[in-house]
């Protein structure tokens, strides 16, 4: 499966990030991150906080895991773009606009600690 | 003497007089009024000239929104039913898109602006 996501389903290999990358656009994935994904990813994009993370089937995955690292920028955008519909992750085409998927792309790149930006709000009520 | 000292008074009278009636009035920038409303901006498209100084308003009619053109370095923001502003001089001619900076719900990705910057 995993060569299949990689190499067939999962398109957008050769586009570039035509982002910067630097601090700025690091900041700016968190905080579109924070906004759509972190519901189901965490503000860390490793869970943190999530309660239903590893009942999810398949469960969700860390975005700092070696499978999710190896996807190119193209494909991490295309992910983003398009979801990967059996799993649960929806596409935020149009939810988000190019410039927030491209800079939570470069924001995925850099990912901080696991834990360190605590947990989503929603979940703390 | 009272000639002398009538002469002194009005001296200052004059000169600042002579100088208001010789200062041209600045033309005040156009200002550029954008309404922001989930999810489209009204108008959704505007006409520049290169060089002429305007002030872009945005102003939001429903949720936060805000107005980014990252080419030319400005980020509007507006929060709820709020208005905010910035003065603009566009320096190169060219179509700019300009993106809502503040997500504001599933339709945000499509909220664009074109600023037509020309000679």
């Amino acid at each position: 499966m995993y060569a299949a996501k990689h190499h067939v389903f999962v398109r957008g290999k050769s586009l570039k990030n035509p982002l910067p990358d630097n601090a700025a656009t690091i900041a700016d994935g968190r905080e579109a991150f924070s906004h759509y994904c972190a519901a189901c990813h965490g503000l860390d994009a490793q869970n943190t906080g999530v309660p239903f993370a590893e009942r999810m089937s398949p469960p969700v995955p860390l975005l700092s895991s070696k499978e999710v690292q190896a996807y190119t920028d193209g494909q991490l955008k295309w992910v983003i773009d398009y979801g990967i519909r059996p799993s649960g992750m929806p596409g935020s085409k149009d939810v988000l606009n190019d410039d927030e998927i491209w800079s939570i792309v470069a924001f995925l790149r850099h990912l901080p600690p696991a834990g360190s930006l605590g947990e989503p709000e929603m979940y703390s009520h | 003497m009272r000639m002398k000292s009538f002469l002194l008074s009005i001296c200052p009278a004059l000169l600042l007089s002579s100088s208001v009636l010789n200062a041209t009035p600045q033309p005040q920038p156009e200002r550029v009024e954008i309404t922001a409303k989930r999810f489209t901006f009204t108008p959704d498209q505007v006409t520049l000239k290169r060089g002429q100084p305007v002030v872009i308003v945005l102003e939001s009619a429903d949720v936060s929104h805000g107005l980014q053109f990252r080419e030319l370095g400005i980020n509007i923001k507006a929060g709820k039913g709020k208005t905010a502003e910035v003065p603009f001089t566009p320096t190169k001619a060219g179509d700019f898109t300009g993106q809502c900076s503040v997500f504001c719900g599933s339709g945000h990705g499509r909220m664009k602006f074109v600023l037509h910057v020309v000679e």
